[in-house]
């Protein structure tokens, strides 16, 4: 393939800013692909209530940030730094679903003895607060 | 709207234009007033355009010939612009060549800052793409996978909830 300069992939890319399938498989192609596609996938429609999306938000946050949640007992298993710093391109102003935070943890983050993490649940809705608080409006 | 009546160029009047390669070109001075840089290259004798060669550059004046009297751009329809991806019967056979020449001619079309010639070379990339898979997508377009297995993973990993979206 003959080799393009960046912004001619950006304007390709910003043509799929609606098919995130299509530019989920671009990214994955090799790495100048995925530099330039990035950022248009994560400037587009946010997935509020998804669950993996949710995880890589808080993958992002530093140990400091991270500390309240490791208070209620919400240890990230993330050692491994996210290859970018991916909410630094939200270009939008959003605020992410409880519905999403709570499917986040009973999928990641089971209770002890069964717990099952609820709207309903005073003490469940503590935790989601304090994820919200930790995310910010993203 | 401007319909490209008001172009100061007559009809019959017209200007060279030399490719790097050597190759001149008669085009109608219209096309030049449409796209500003065209004409810093007017005057073939001395001049030619750097970076395209004549194969290329005729390609790009024959899309340029075609699209005369289409209607110049408002700069309120960028943005849809730049998204939609919509192509035309003519330009859509036009830009049924080889992937090379697709390619060269975005180079080229970028180059000389002919924008609607760029946005529609672009289109017709990202429409290849569309609802391929990652090897699909390195074998339409000969790439090679520079990732490392663990950096392809984890990237697969914080990027999937794309894949549900």
């Amino acid at each position: 393939m003959i080799a393009l300069p960046n912004e001619c992939f950006s304007d390709i890319f910003i043509k799929l800013s609606d098919d995130n399938k299509s530019l989920f498989s671009c990214l994955l192609v090799n790495r100048q692909w995925c530099r330039n596609a990035v950022q248009i996938l994560w400037s587009g429609p946010i997935p509020l209530k998804n669950r993996k999306f949710i995880k890589t938000c808080l993958s992002t946050l530093n140990d400091e940030e991270q500390a309240p949640l490791k208070s209620f007992g919400l240890v990230l298993s993330n050692n491994i730094k996210p290859l970018f710093e991916y909410t630094t391109y939200i270009t939008t102003i959003n605020i992410l679903s409880v519905d999403g935070i709570i499917d986040w943890l009973n999928y990641e983050m089971p209770g002890p003895q069964h717990f099952i993490y609820s709207k309903n649940d005073a003490e469940s809705m503590n935790v989601v607060q304090l994820i919200e608080s930790s995310l910010g409006a993203i | 709207m401007d319909n490209g009546t008001s172009n100061s160029a007559s009809e019959n009047e017209t200007i060279t234009l030399k490719s790097c390669d050597g190759i001149e070109f008669h085009i109608d001075a219209r096309i030049a007033n449409r796209y500003t840089l065209l004409n810093n290259w007017n005057g073939g004798e001395s001049a030619c355009i750097p970076n395209v060669n004549g194969k290329v550059l005729e390609k790009v004046l024959e899309w340029c010939e075609h699209h005369i009297n289409d209607p110049q751009l408002n700069c309120g329809d960028d943005d849809s612009r730049r998204r939609n991806t919509i192509i035309e019967e003519w330009d859509e056979n036009f830009l049924s060549c080889d992937q090379d020449m697709l390619f060269e001619i975005i180079l080229a079309a970028n180059y000389l800052e002919i924008k609607p010639l760029l946005d529609l070379g672009c289109k017709t990339v990202a429409n290849m793409m569309k609802s391929k898979s990652p090897e699909e997508i390195r074998s339409a377009f000969n790439i090679d996978n520079d990732y490392t297995p663990e950096e392809e993973e984890q990237f697969r990993k914080e990027n999937e909830w794309a894949e549900d979206y």
